[in-house]
């Protein structure tokens, strides 16, 4: 190998190992600061201490009906229902009003509306029974039209 | 802790199987045909008990106690199995020429390693749960597969229209064994063989390099690796493309292997006929 050769090798390996570094650099950098901003940021960890009360008292082997005040469509309405599925697995979750819904629905409400009011009116409207109502928006009802 | 040690009955299951086949015996450097074994061995080792956890739950036999004993089982045969393994071909295959800068590429490569270490730790600690894909499919399915009685089945339920029932099994169900081994259902599993696939796909691809083309050779496509950050940053997701895409380098590796086999050189072939 001439010397020229060995110098244009060396220059190559040299950068090659260089923009990895600086990749790796600028990514560490970038994680730390968003990781610290942004912890757990599909707040997975909390739902399953947030849905044991619940998950206690719900069978395995029906489907749970889901209902929320967050849309499924929009990015925060399907973290909430993931993160109540995870949570709740190995129950399946479905739409409350679908046909295969067992007697249990399960209600995850945002911290924004009035608990009291949205769980009345869903109990109203669509003639659930509440059997829990939990401070941290998450209610357990009854359809009694379901066997 | 425990679910992490739950991964070593499968790396060490895959290892001997690997070990047992020969594939990288007679390769030189020493120390690339043994990374380039252990690699793979992780690899197969998650197929091979993924796959005999689906077989107990099909068979109503997924309990901690049968899992434990089928692989020792396995270890056992794989181990009694070593006597009979393929011996490297003498002569072994010449190691490639060396660079002569390699010292330095393997400072950079132990620099840019730490970096990595050092991401993943703050990914760890942050978002344990991985992204989207894990806890909405992977890991959930793994959940459904330890469900009591027949209830597994839901993994692969038509109801579950959102989370992709029709998705392969072997990340969730190599999770769910984990988890049934450890006794715990904790993030630590599924973050673990995140990094398991995430050390494995390096470690492969370099030794495959440095057995063929030497350490540089090497060194050079893990920096090539490892600057690729829309890769890097999969790492901690959990999601199942690191696990793919070490499957598709060992397809390709296996088949270079081969290609390197020191039985397989020309010299060695019988003569073609007149």
């Amino acid at each position: 190998m001439g010397m020229s050769s060995r110098f244009l090798s060396l220059l190559a390996a040299g950068a090659t190992a260089l923009s990895s570094l600086s990749a790796l650099l600028d990514l560490y950098r970038a994680t730390t600061a968003y990781n610290a901003q942004n912890p757990d940021p599909y707040r997975i960890g909390y739902q399953e201490p947030r849905f044991r009360e619940v998950a206690s008292l719900l069978p395995l082997d029906e489907p749970v009906g889901y209902v929320s005040n967050l849309e499924f469509a929009e990015l925060r309405g399907a973290a909430a229902f993931f993160g109540a599925q995870y949570a709740l697995a190995p129950r399946i979750l479905v739409p409350y009003d679908h046909p295969r819904a067992g007697r249990f629905t399960v209600g995850n409400f945002s911290a924004e509306v009035d608990l009291s009011d949205v769980t009345s009116r869903l109990a109203r409207d669509k003639g659930l029974r509440v059997i829990r109502a939990l401070d941290n928006g998450v209610v357990l009802f009854r359809n009694p039209e379901r066997r | 802790m425990i679910p992490v040690l739950a991964l070593l009955p499968a790396v060490a299951l895959g290892w001997l199987a690997v070990r047992l086949s020969g594939i990288a015996a007679g390769l030189r450097p020493r120390w690339a045909a043994q990374v380039c074994t252990a690699s793979l061995g992780a690899g197969l080792g998650v197929a091979i008990t993924a796959a005999d956890h689906l077989v107990l739950l099909r068979l109503g036999a997924a309990s901690r106690a049968h899992v434990v004993t089928v692989e020792l089982a396995l270890l056992a045969g794989l181990v009694f199995a070593q006597r009979f393994r393929r011996r490297g071909a003498a002569p072994a295959s010449q190691p490639p020429a060396a660079f002569p800068w390699n010292g330095i590429l393997l400072a950079a490569a132990g620099a840019a390693l730490a970096l990595l270490v050092a991401t993943e730790a703050s990914n760890a600690r942050s978002a344990p749960y991985g992204n989207w894909d894990a806890f909405a499919i992977w890991n959930l399915r793994a959940k459904f597969l330890l469900a009591p009685g027949d209830l597994w089945r839901n993994a692969v339920s038509p109801l579950l229209e959102r989370t992709h029932p029709d998705y392969p099994l072997l990340l969730s169900s190599f999770i769910a064994r984990t988890w049934r081994l450890g006794g715990v259902i904790s993030p630590a599993a599924p973050l673990a063989t995140a990094f398991l696939f995430a050390g494995a796909v390096p470690a492969l691809l370099t030794s495959l390099l440095a057995l063929s083309r030497g350490l540089a050779a090497g060194l050079l496509a893990l920096f090539v690796l490892l600057a690729t950050t829309s890769y890097i940053e999969q790492i901690p997701w959990q999601y199942a493309d690191i696990p793919l895409s070490f499957y598709l380098l060992a397809t390709f590796g296996v088949v270079l292997l081969g290609a390197l086999d020191p039985a397989c050189s020309p010299e060695r072939l019988p003569p073609a006929p007149p």
